[in-house]
């Protein structure tokens, strides 16, 4: 069934679009998806060390 | 080592890897992303090709990562590294046949905007994807709200039409429906007709190229050979990283308006993170969306952010995606810098993305001389659109322009060049007129005005339209008309950017908000024009780099004599007193010590 | 006696190739080049070929005066008068930059300063109508204040639109002249009448900036050969053809880049005389490589060069590919530790570590005496010995970071040398569609000769042919070179609306000015015509030139030359659109004056001789050094035949055979090889 793009996840930590499966692990007490072990790196290394829960603003929960 | 003199039967790969066999490989790659330039130049129809040059073509290898890239737009090559990968994977490797071509230009799934159409095709070797070529392209026309699709739009729907990935051709076939559904939505059907064809005829020859690569040295090298190229640069950008100092380094810079909200500025802010041989481009902070057309898309951010840094790297590394490999982004969805369905972006690739650009510039200025002050930020947007009086044909051409840019700590800025996120080439004059009903009266810089320093600023232009039919529809999306280039190190802001007006036998300019009832001096749409009115388009100058006061004399004067400043300006700005022709040392050095003290 | 020579004065040497027309006979010298008073050097080649100037009836000069006045910045003090309004031209050129990345870039100022480029109140438009007419009094005051300020020498006219009507440059003339008789002056209308103004107006100050010193030059030889009883001069062309020194003073933007043109001609008339087919040219001197396509012999021509990146210069050129890659090319590590070859260059001066002149990089040439391809034996233009011993020293330099043998990496510098020139081979032929697996490869150029077989292979070539005098070979075409002048004028037409008596009227008055040009050139006969046009489809921006039949054109030639337009396109880009239609924008003449033809003197036929020597050579693939002979080509008679692996050595070049080709002279001592 084609979806449009507001129903499609986004890399919990360069925000890009994934438009098809991404790596999908548990931060923050949910499902994230990332885009990459790179991004999933820098997730880990800076942004949640930096903004703490806020590291996921704007990033949308799972369906 | 290579011997040549029969059509190679497959080699075995080498153990290790050949720095000779490297090299021809790589320049090879890098030569067919020329040709193939060359090829969509000359075969193309919009003089948004044909002249201003505003396309790329660049290699993928079986990785779906870049491996070559010619000097073309920063932008495109930038936004490739995420829109190709999107759409291959979204048709699926699995569903895709030799002679199929895949077509999106989606904004959310990593184009920078709607207008770039992306054209992709995978070259097979034995069944299986070794390689694809891509050519993006800024089609002049999408359909829309306006003729050349710069304005003050609201959402994506206004802004002309979308393709999710799909395939344009399969098995070297055109797929009717998709070239129908195109032409019946866009102003220009039959140049962009050609357009297309132009841009998949490049995407057929560079398949030739490497498929010459692969007969010679086999696939197995070809494929090891294509990771090591990237490999390469890799190691290089990493040393290059490696040499700036660790930290965090912040800066911020404004967009003015949004073409919808009057007076309401968008700040973007960002954060250079080093690490090692790392670096993160932070731009968490950054403003939410607008409500025009002057947000960035995800593809368009990670572009300036690789934009910048290649910009910082004074060495010269090959250009891949190994390149790119060190540098991270992180964004927040729904932001200035990564919009949201449904709004519009369509400005904020070409018009948002100097400025993006010249921030980040801005933070490495804190460790690193190499840098520049901001260039004169606007990509000169205005579309003309209506139907030509001679021929009854509708036409649609969008206007692009140079501007001053930044002095830098060795030398003055260059004088009317393309900004950072484009390399576009001027229309010239007479190509222009022999096809659309304007003329050109005047087209020189605009001097007087620039952002004075050490080093100053590069000089904008300035160029008067006078129209020759009646019904031409004005639609433009630009910047730093009230915001202007910062200087860097003490030198001065640039001038603006003045967009007017003057209807047929008046003698007064007057600019969109006064004369039209605009939100924004720079973008605006559905301004008409008739026979007889003209337009005044003047582009900012760069920032200046450095006191003023400390610009050497002999320099002043040399600008003094090519009238680019006058004696006035030279005196009070820079405390240079000319008498006679010649530089007034005493009356120079008493007014520069009057000034400091 | 009467003796015809040609005259190359090169970057290094200066070349001669002398024919007598009482014996036949053909004779080869070379001196060293004097820049500084380049008619020493020619005076002084004369001297070495023993030839009395009073012999000499016919002599053929290809300069590099023009060149080295723009790459020395040492041309004239000229001004620009353009349309008003635009007077910064040539200051903001195009825009774009050559690296997309490179913030230290910086734009390069034009040829002639802002403070003298004046707009002068006119304006034609797209049709050739007026818009302003010329404000002459303006002009007059202008011609007035530079006349009277004693600096500038030459004046470029350029306004807008002036290919469709001239008469706003030719007035201005006009004027300039009724006040200042002295001042030399350039029409774009006269020097480039097609569209686009950036590119017209830069070739017409480049044509402004050369007069004054060019026409002094040709002043100065036309007197040197007066007073050395020499009998008609004539001057080399970027186009391949000859015209007098009087029309090379009047226009001496024609003479830039007129080095790699003598080559050029030189393949067209070889090819001719031996009945080849396709060519493919290739030269590779000290410094660079240049290649051209000669598609069933002729030459391909091209509108696009510039002087430096952005500055472009638009006359019709032989269209030769230019690359660094020479004898002199730099090998390097990067960063990366990936080799490099070229762009830079140890040139002549100081030249490869092997000459001995305070080279201190490793070279290509280097890498070849290594590899054991220069023999001892065969010394440099005939003087000068090869040290050895410091071109393998400068090699392993190389081989030492890379941790490679020597051998191997002098292999690994020839390879990726040879690659580039490939590509660059490449660039003139498949990428325009023609495949060079029937062609011939032409190879010239001192270091031509050594890496045409390897070269060849690469490209799936067949045939390479080693011409006699390969490292004066474009002094043996300017000998050769006919009178040939270019006629252009851009006329927009959609193929829907032809107007098919103005198409004639066109090339009627092309025809015409090509009559005049060439009586008032001294030539008794009138010229060979060949005429074409520049078509595209609707839309399209760039055009592909289609040929046309001589006389009063019909419909149905106009429609020929469509179809022709269409396979063209399709041969170049892959694809064609027959439902589209097509408009014509530029009609080109090209005028040709056949000069006498010349029968190249026979060599006896014989057996292949015993070599003059052996040498030790590393052939590619295997490492291992080949026992291989060695010959003098000037031993070798007609019909011999030799097998590679083998090396054929001369005073100005030296040809390498690898194990597998065969070389047969023919009987006029060219090599033949199959490789």
């Amino acid at each position: 069934m084609y979806r449009e793009v507001n129903e499609m996840p986004k890399c919990g930590s360069c925000g890009k679009l994934l438009n098809v499966d991404g790596i999908t692990v548990s931060r923050l007490g949910r499902d994230v998806m990332f885009c990459s072990e790179r991004c999933i790196e820098v997730f880990d290394t800076y942004k949640e060390p930096k903004y703490g829960k806020a590291a996921l603003v704007g990033i949308p929960e799972l369906a | 080592m290579t011997d040549s003199s029969t059509v190679s039967a497959p080699q075995a790969a080498p153990a290790e890897t050949d720095p000779f066999l490297l090299e021809i490989i790589r320049n090879h790659l890098i030569t067919t992303c020329r040709e193939m330039g060359i090829a969509m130049m000359r075969t193309s129809y919009s003089p948004m090709f044909n002249e201003a040059l505003d396309f790329t073509c660049v290699l993928f290898d079986a990785d779906l990562e870049m491996i070559a890239q010619a000097p073309y737009c920063p932008a495109q090559i930038g936004t490739t590294l995420h829109v190709v990968p999107a759409a291959v994977r979204e048709i699926g490797i699995e569903n895709i046949n030799p002679g199929d071509v895949i077509f999106t230009n989606d904004p959310y799934r990593g184009d920078n905007h709607l207008p770039e159409f992306v054209v992709i095709k995978p070259y097979f070797h034995d069944g299986e994807i070794l390689a694809y070529s891509i050519n993006i392209a800024h089609m002049t026309d999408i359909g829309g709200m306006v003729p050349a699709a710069f304005g003050d739009h609201r959402n994506t729907f206004q802004e002309g039409i979308r393709f999710p990935p799909v395939k344009c051709y399969e098995r070297d076939e055109e797929v009717p429906s998709i070239f129908k559904i195109m032409i019946s939505n866009v102003r220009t059907p039959k140049s962009s007709y050609g357009d297309m064809k132009a841009m998949i005829g490049s995407l057929y020859l560079a398949e030739r190229r490497i498929d010459e690569l692969v007969q010679r040295y086999g696939p197995d090298t070809f494929v090891r050979y294509c990771r090591e190229i990237k490999n390469v640069s890799e190691r290089l950008m990493r040393e290059e990283i490696a040499k700036w100092p660790d930290g965090e380094y912040s800066a911020e810079g404004v967009i003015e308006d949004d073409g919808v909200v009057a007076d309401r500025r968008w700040t973007i802010r960002t954060t250079v993170v080093i690490r090692g041989d790392e670096l993160i481009v932070d731009f968490i902070g950054t403003d939410s969306q607008c409500f025009g057309s002057a947000n960035q898309t995800f593809g368009t951010t990670a572009s300036s952010a690789y934009n910048a840094v290649l910009h910082m790297v004074a060495s010269k590394i090959p250009y891949n995606q190994g390149a790119y490999r060190p540098i991270s982004v992180v964004t927040e969805p729904g932001s200035f810098v990564n919009v949201s369905y449904p709004a519009a972006s369509v400005g904020g690739n070409s018009d948002t993305h100097p400025t993006t650009v010249d921030i980040i510039l801005k933070a490495f200025a804190q460790i690193s001389e190499h840098s520049s002050a901001a260039d004169g930020g606007t990509c000169g947007c205005i579309g003309f659109g209506g139907q030509n009086p001679a021929t009854g044909e509708p036409y649609a051409h969008l206007h692009l322009e140079g501007v001053g840019w930044g002095g830098r700590a060795d030398h003055d800025g260059n004088d009317a060049q393309f900004v950072k996120n484009g390399n576009c080439a001027n229309t010239p004059v007479e190509v222009a007129e022999t096809r659309y009903p304007f003329l050109n009266m005047a087209y020189e810089l605009e001097t007087g005005s620039v952002g004075h320093g050490r080093r100053r600023g590069g000089f904008g232009t300035r160029r008067i339209f006078r129209f020759q039919s009646d019904g031409v529809n004005i639609a433009s999306h630009t910047n730093r008309h009230t915001v202007s280039a910062w200087g860097l190190e003490g030198g001065l802001d640039g001038s603006n950017t003045v967009i007017a007006f003057r209807r047929k036998g008046e003698t007064e300019w007057v600019r969109a908000r006064e004369g039209f009832g605009t939100q924004s001096y720079g973008k605006f749409s559905g301004i008409v024009m008739n026979e007889g009115d003209e337009m005044l388009f003047v582009t900012p100058s760069g920032g200046g780099y450095g006191n003023p006061l400390e610009r050497e004399p002999e320099l002043v004067l040399a600008d003094v004599q090519e009238e680019l400043i006058s004696a006035e300006v030279a005196r009070d700005v820079y405390g240079v007193v000319i008498r006679d022709g010649r530089v007034d040392a005493q009356a120079t050095a008493a007014r520069r010590n009057g000034q400091e003290s | 006696m009467a003796i015809r020579a040609g005259v190359d004065t090169g970057g290094t040497f200066t070349d001669l190739v002398a024919f007598d027309e009482g014996t036949g006979a053909l004779k080869l010298a070379k001196t060293l080049s004097t820049p500084s008073a380049p008619s020493e050097a020619i005076f002084d080649v004369f001297g070495k070929a023993d030839l009395d100037t009073q012999d000499i009836t016919y002599f053929v000069h290809g300069t590099t005066v023009a060149t080295n006045t723009l790459i020395e910045r040492k041309g004239a003090v000229s001004a620009l008068f353009v349309t008003e309004g635009f007077r910064d031209i040539l200051h903001m050129q195009r825009t774009t930059r050559p690296d997309h990345f490179d913030l230290s870039w910086v734009k390069s100022r034009g040829l002639i300063p802002r403070s003298r480029c004046y707009g002068i109140r006119q304006r034609t438009q797209r049709d050739g109508s007026s818009l302003i007419e010329l404000d002459e009094a303006q002009v007059l005051a202008r011609a007035v204040e530079l006349r009277d300020a004693g600096e500038v020498q030459a004046i470029a006219v350029s306004y807008l639109f002036s290919y469709m009507n001239p008469e706003h440059e030719r007035r201005t003339r006009e004027l300039i002249h009724s006040v200042w008789p002295e001042a030399q002056v350039s029409l774009s209308s006269d020097v480039l009448p097609r569209w686009r103004e950036y590119d017209r107006t830069s070739t017409t100050a480049i044509d402004a900036y050369l007069k004054p010193r060019l026409s002094a030059y040709m002043r100065r030889l036309e007197q040197d050969c007066r007073d050395g009883g020499i009998g008609q001069l004539f001057i080399l062309g970027s186009n391949g053809g000859v015209m007098t020194s009087q029309r090379a003073g009047e226009l001496p933007v024609s003479l830039v880049r007129s080095g790699p043109s003598g080559g050029i001609v030189a393949c067209q008339q070889l090819g001719a005389m031996l009945g080849i087919g396709d060519i493919i040219a290739a030269d590779m001197g000290g410094t660079s490589f240049e290649a051209c396509l000669l598609p069933g012999g002729q030459p391909t021509y091209t509108n696009s060069e510039e002087l430096e990146w952005g500055i472009p210069i638009a006359l019709t050129m032989v269209d030769a590919r230019s690359i660094g890659a020479g004898g002199g090319s730099l090998a390097r590590i990067d960063a990366a530790g990936i080799m490099t070859v070229g762009p830079e260059s140890a040139g002549a001066d100081p030249g490869p570590v092997c000459y001995g002149r305070g080279g201190t990089e490793p070279t290509v040439t280097d890498a070849n005496a290594v590899l054991g391809r220069l023999a001892p034996e065969f010394r440099l233009a005939g003087e000068y010995e090869l040290d050895f011993d410091a071109a393998a020293r400068a090699i392993d330099t190389l081989s030492e970071r890379l941790d490679l043998s020597r051998t191997r990496v002098a292999q690994g510098v020839v390879d990726i040398a040879n690659h580039n020139m490939a590509q660059a081979l490449r660039l003139v032929s498949t990428d325009r569609g023609y495949d060079p697996r029937d062609a011939t490869l032409l190879a010239y150029g001192g270091a031509g000769p050594l890496h045409a077989c390897e070269l060849a292979r690469a490209m799936h070539i067949a045939k390479v042919l080693v011409p006699l005098y390969p490292g004066a070979f474009s002094a043996f075409g300017a000998l050769l070179a006919d009178a040939r002048f270019d006629y252009a004028k851009t006329n927009w037409m959609r193929m829907r609306y032809l107007d098919l008596e103005r198409v004639n009227e066109i090339f009627g008055d092309l025809e015409r000015q090509a009559a005049d040009e060439f009586r008032s050139e001294g030539f008794a006969s009138a010229p060979l015509l060949s005429r074409t046009i520049d078509l595209r489809y609707v839309g399209q921006n760039w055009e592909l030139s289609v040929e046309l039949p001589g006389g009063t054109l019909s419909a149905g030639d106009l429609e020929t030359a469509t179809q022709r337009f269409h396979d063209e396109h399709e041969r170049v880009y892959g694809y064609a659109l027959p439902e589209e239609e097509l408009e014509i924008l530029t009609f080109s003449l090209t005028a040709i004056g056949t000069r006498h033809s010349l029968e190249l003197p026979r060599l006896p036929e014989g057996d292949a001789p015993e070599p003059v020597g052996t040498r030790q050579v590393v052939f590619g693939g295997s490492q291992e050094p080949v026992a291989t002979p060695l010959f003098w080509r000037g031993d070798l008679p007609a019909g011999a035949t030799i097998e590679g692996p083998a090396l054929v050595g001369q005073l100005d070049t030296t040809t390498l055979l690898p194990p597998g080709s065969v070389a047969t002279t023919d009987q006029y001592g060219n090599l033949h090889i199959t490789v």
